[in-house]
């Protein structure tokens, strides 16, 4: 159902996995380019952080809401988005993807996400 | 990646080539699994019709253009295997001037045997309206409405009507696609004597016709 | 200073302290975790199933209709494993209610709520989710947990 969300992210440079989340750490779908990478694994890890991400946020700003959470290691970044109201969309990268690139391409398949969910 | 307006995406439809109709100018985005393989394509669409088409294995990197890559979209398309289709608005001059191996033509003239059972297929399923089927000393009349055959008579030769007429060309297919010519100019007219009941029997005739060339071609 | 003492048990085990530290357990995982908490729900959902058709020799092979499985998952939960005294399947296109009338869980939930913490995993309906996907490959969202005096609703939905 995903597949043309998850193709248009792994058209860019530096992308290496993709996967559609529910914050109950389902994974719906998901692909990597990286055969190291098993998506499946990393979909409940993933949902976890955005998730508590979102309580650091009501905690310290009083507001649980959470734009875009971003994890950087000397190997690689892993960038999650809300995709509606029961997903996450997330991408591991590179770590010397253009992050702007990738930003804008997160939100927009995190809109077409959340409007098939 | 093709540069272009996102318009919407759509996950509840009967045939993704029908979808083409809903912007004047852009592309159809669609993506699908093949195995281990995940696949994506562009299907270049003005007026409603096909006039362009990129594919390309996502996790190999190989991209096919033109017939070839409509080809493997159409096949895709024929199994089932596209879930969603995202539409696009987009100049397809632009896009063809920067890809214009992609370009696939939709002529409604032509021989067949200069280009491939394809370009037959895409005109029987894309088409609305007469198409005029010429071997030999050989015609058929057809009426299509998106690769069903609602009516057929011969024009020269048998004198058979209806799905008699649509079997008999189908037993010629082998040679039509290889010396014979259609087009969808002219007038023709049908009488009620030429309804065809079987209207799927061309279009999966065709298919069959063309695995059978793949494999002997080797795939 | 170095020492040792044994101490051994005298009485019967108390499953009101059991269930009273569970509860504190999942009341510090809400605590810390919070919205993060539901992301966990999945893999106890898989621990779950595993445990109940490994453990148990509960088969739920040969019904790849996701209906037909929530149907028989319910049943197993109240018949086999006296999980709730009733359960009742509300189904609406692909939106599926699951109600259950005094859960197991209902006294540890309520007390998150009392805490003002809204839960947001139920690992029953994480299991039917994980079986759901399993022998149907249909994906499952668990929308909504509603908490009520005598009775949990759980919402789902489940994707084409």
């Amino acid at each position: 159902m995903f597949e043309n969300v998850i193709a248009d992210l792994l058209r860019v440079d530096g992308v290496k996995g993709v996967a559609v989340v529910s914050k109950d750490g389902l994974l719906i779908e998901g692909q990597a380019s990286d055969r190291t990478i098993d998506v499946e694994n990393v979909a409940a890890m993933v949902a976890t952080i955005y998730g508590t991400a979102l309580n650091v946020s009501k905690e310290v700003f009083h507001e649980e809401a959470v734009d875009m959470v971003t994890l950087e290691s000397p190997k690689g970044k892993i960038i999650t988005v809300e995709a509606g109201e029961n997903a996450v969309l997330t991408v591991i990268t590179d770590p010397r993807v253009n992050l702007g690139l990738v930003r804008i391409y997160l939100k927009r398949n995190a809109q077409k996400v959340a409007s098939m969910l | 990646m093709l540069h272009g307006r996102y318009v919407e995406v759509v996950t509840s439809f009967s045939d993704p080539l029908d979808l083409g109709g809903r912007v004047r100018e852009g592309y159809l985005h669609v993506a699908w699994r093949d195995g281990a393989d995940l696949k994506g394509g562009y299907l270049l669409v003005r007026e409603g019709e096909i006039v362009g088409a990129i594919a390309e294995n996502i996790l190999q990197g190989e991209v096919l253009k033109g017939e070839k890559a409509l080809n493997e979209i159409l096949t895709a398309v024929r199994k089932g295997l596209i879930k969603a289709v995202e539409i696009y608005e987009a100049n397809v001059d632009e896009i063809l001037e920067e890809h214009p191996s992609a370009r696939v033509e939709v002529d409604d003239r032509g021989t067949s045997g200069e280009r491939d059972i394809n370009s037959l297929l895409l005109l029987l399923r894309e088409h609305r309206g007469n198409v005029e089927v010429r071997n030999g000393p050989k015609a058929w009349g057809i009426y299509v409405e998106k690769g069903r055959v609602k009516a057929a008579r011969t024009l020269a030769g048998s004198g058979e009507r209806g799905d008699r007429a649509v079997k008999e060309m189908l037993r010629e297919m082998g040679k039509i696609v290889r010396d014979g010519e259609y087009t969808t100019r002219g007038s023709l007219e049908f009488s009620p004597g030429d309804a065809v009941e079987d209207g799927d029997v061309l279009l999966e005739g065709l298919e069959l016709l063309r695995e059978k060339q793949r494999i002997e071609k080797g795939f | 200073m170095k020492g040792a003492k044994v101490v051994e048990r005298m009485n019967e085990r108390s499953e009101e302290m059991a269930t009273e530290v569970t509860n504190l357990i999942l009341y510090g995982i809400y605590k810390v975790l919070g919205a993060g908490a539901r992301g966990l729900g999945n893999s106890i959902g898989e621990e779950l199933l595993h445990a109940m058709m490994e453990e148990y020799g509960l088969n739920f092979e040969g019904s790849g209709d996701p209906q037909e499985l929530l149907n028989r998952f319910t049943d197993v939960m109240i018949n086999t494993f006296g999980f709730a005294e009733r359960g009742e399947i509300d189904v609406e296109g692909n939106r599926v209610t699951l109600k259950l009338d005094n859960p197991m869980d209902l006294h540890a939930l309520q007390l998150l709520e009392k805490k003002g913490m809204k839960p947001v995993l139920y690992p029953m309906a994480n299991a039917i989710a994980v079986a759901i996907k399993k022998f149907s490959g249909k994906n499952v969202l668990i929308k909504d947990i509603r908490v009520h005096d005598r009775h949990v609703e759980v919402e789902m939905l489940i994707l084409g």
